[in-house]
């Protein structure tokens, strides 16, 4: 099942964001489309500049409050209503007014558990190792620095990716392969 | 995107003091991690461990005589258990408050306190929950009477009472807060596990934080998911204390049953979680040297949400004055009398001082900027808020529709160790937290001091 042959990824570290961007900019201009980025923060201007898929989290969300609700109203109905009608006080046993406090608060639930869990999956996550922590200067990527990780399907070019990414201000370049 | 990128607060008091970087940040943020505790840290801790052995030695002792330990004598059925249950729920209120509302808002100053009014949301919850439990009498019996679990009488919870709604509000709560608080901690944890240089300490933080990369596709779901929760966050925090004070406005007792009660019950939570966080946060910011990231305009603000929610909780009560009178019900009037002038009269007056007259000192930028009266004042509006629940709960009690089952309640030793022993068992959470996690949002500081800076930098062009 397992086919795929490793990839080559030239990892450059920059300091300073705006070299980032513009470093990321220059190797797309020459084809290099598959960039990623590893940034201590959620910048706009470098998350653009590689490009990453929009993330399909809103439409789970949305499926999954749908669930909740649906969840929730019938949970109540089946319990209150239909296996075991309770008679409190003369009030009637299907009332789906008083149904919407839960309802609303399982539509919450359902949802704020979708959002976490597809971000941990969608990330990847758990995945307590990857090739790239292998890299020197790798781990100031968490905190201050912003590493551009440029894809070269053609590994001879790698050498030729990194001594350009250097000439654009990297303070570091290395070769990984995942 | 751009748009969300312009800062649009004032530049005039900057919410981050100096220029920083993100070294700079790196270093000091996460400060506190890296030093060993100081003497009084341990102390501190000390008490508190030596608290919560105070804590479960009460809980014990309810647990194994039963409830009749404690004061609650009919027709007080309910007292210290849902007076604390609701005081706690209500500090928790401004984590949340914090981190999804003013997010939402996009006020930038949430973020050096959100991560820390946070963790104190999910403490407080943590020591609310513990209430109820111990108030069905048989805690091991609550998965039956709370949770749609099938039992031996194959009976079901009655999902038509506010009651159940409570169970169901204040769990989603407490999930929604752990959550929301852990996805902001993930980037935090992977710059801890990056960072530090005891092994042991690498691999626990490796743990939690997953192995966050910081990756540009990771980054893009946490954003949004982050978004998400915060406008999942933002009615739901509205929505437990809403169903928190159903618990009381459904039922028909005198002083309970007004339509004012889920605003003002709104109110009164954030009022109270704002005076915690600034109950805890003076010291903390002092002891971490955080007066870089939580400045005085941060202060300022907080005390300015008090002052705002004291007024809206000091209209709470004018109107249930207004309403009993105007009602023309006797049981109602008399129970308002009675608050100013029946048993619990010294009570009440607290109440009224602490709420409502004493955070009209902020109407002064002296007193708003004054750190030992702000102090001082968030301790009062604790102290207030938690006699208000009083009031609400054994004042409506122990007056009820029949003067023959009247009778003064009078909390026992029990009542006050679960009490007291909550505080402590919160105090030594919160001593955890402040050992071990960052106490500011870290990766959020670093974006908006990037923003901050393209800003000035902006302007000097």
């Amino acid at each position: 099942m397992d086919t795929h042959a490793s990839k080559r990824w030239v990892l450059a570290r920059f300091d300073q964001e705006k070299d980032f961007v513009a470093a990321a900019a220059k190797v797309r201009s020459q084809g290099y489309d598959n960039l990623d980025g590893f940034m201590p923060y959620p910048s706009h201007e470098a998350l653009a500049a590689v490009k990453p898929k929009p993330s399909p989290i809103p439409w789970m969300v949305f499926g999954a409050a749908l669930c909740g609700f649906t969840f929730a109203f019938s949970l109540m109905a089946f319990c209150n209503w239909y296996d075991f009608p309770i008679n409190i006080g003369g009030r009637p046993t299907f009332s789906p007014t008083v149904y919407i406090p839960i309802c609303f608060e399982c539509v919450v639930l359902f949802s704020v558990l979708t959002s976490f869990v597809g971000t941990i999956l969608l990330g990847g996550m758990p995945m307590p190792y990857h090739p790239f922590f292998t890299s020197e200067g790798f781990n100031k990527a968490s905190t201050d620095s912003f590493i551009l990780a440029v894809h070269t399907p053609d590994t001879s070019k790698a050498t030729g990716v990194g001594d350009e990414l250097k000439g654009l201000g990297a303070f570091s370049v290395e070769q990984v392969d995942e | 995107m751009a748009a969300i990128s312009k800062p649009e607060h004032p530049v005039d008091e900057p919410l981050i003091l100096g220029p920083q970087d993100n070294p700079s940040l790196t270093r000091t943020l996460y400060n506190n991690i890296w030093h060993p505790p100081k003497r009084g840290w341990w102390i501190l801790f000390g008490i508190c461990l030596l608290g919560v052995g105070m804590y479960t030695t009460s809980i014990l002792i309810t647990v194994t005589q039963g409830i009749g330990v404690w004061g609650n004598q009919i027709p007080v059925g309910w007292a210290f258990d849902i007076i604390n249950f609701v005081w706690w729920i209500g500090i928790g209120h401004a984590g949340t408050l914090i981190s999804a509302i003013l997010l939402l808002f996009q006020q930038k100053w949430r973020t050096s306190i959100n991560r820390f009014s946070e963790a104190m949301t999910i403490f407080a919850v943590m020591c609310a929950a513990v209430y109820p439990i111990l108030h069905t009498g048989r805690p091991w019996f609550s998965a039956y009477w709370l949770f749609p679990w099938p039992n031996t009488m194959s009976i079901w919870p009655q999902f038509k009472s506010p009651l159940m709604w409570d169970v169901f509000a204040v769990s989603t709560y407490f999930i929604t807060s752990l959550l929301f608080w852990f996805m902001g901690l993930i980037p935090d944890l992977a710059g801890l596990r990056d960072r530090t240089e005891s092994r042991v300490a690498r691999t626990i933080y490796g743990l939690f934080s997953l192995g966050w990369r910081g990756s540009a596709q990771q980054w893009t779901h946490w954003h949004t998911a982050y978004n998400l929760l915060a406008a999942f966050s933002t009615p739901l925090v509205l929505s437990v204390h809403t169903i928190v004070s159903w618990d009381f406005a459904v039922g028909l007792m005198p002083g309970w049953h007004a339509t004012i009660f889920p605003p003002y019950f709104v109110a009164g939570a954030v009022f109270s979680g704002f005076a915690m966080v600034m109950s805890l946060m003076i010291p903390a910011r002092h002891f971490l040297n955080l007066k870089h990231v939580v400045t005085m305009k941060h202060l300022e603000n907080i005390n300015k949400v008090i002052l705002t929610t004291s007024m809206i909780v000091g209209y709470g009560y004018l109107m249930e004055y207004f309403c009993a009178f105007y009602s023309g019900n006797r049981f109602e009037s008399y129970i308002f009398t009675q608050r100013l002038i029946g048993a619990y009269w010294p009570v009440y007056w607290t109440l009224l001082a602490c709420n409502v007259v004493i955070p009209h000192l902020f109407w002064f930028k002296r007193a708003r900027t004054n750190i030992p009266l702000m102090w001082i004042v968030s301790i009062f509006v604790n102290v207030g808020m938690w006699t208000e629940r009083f009031i609400i709960i054994v004042g409506s009690l122990y007056n009820d529709f029949l003067p023959s089952k009247w009778h003064i309640y009078i909390p026992r030793p029990v009542d006050f160790g679960v009490f007291f022993g909550s505080m402590f068992f919160f105090g030594m959470l919160f001593l955890l937290f402040l050992r071990f996690l960052p106490p500011v949002a870290v990766a959020e500081m670093k974006e908006l001091n990037a923003e901050m800076n393209a800003h000035h930098e902006a302007e000097a062009a």
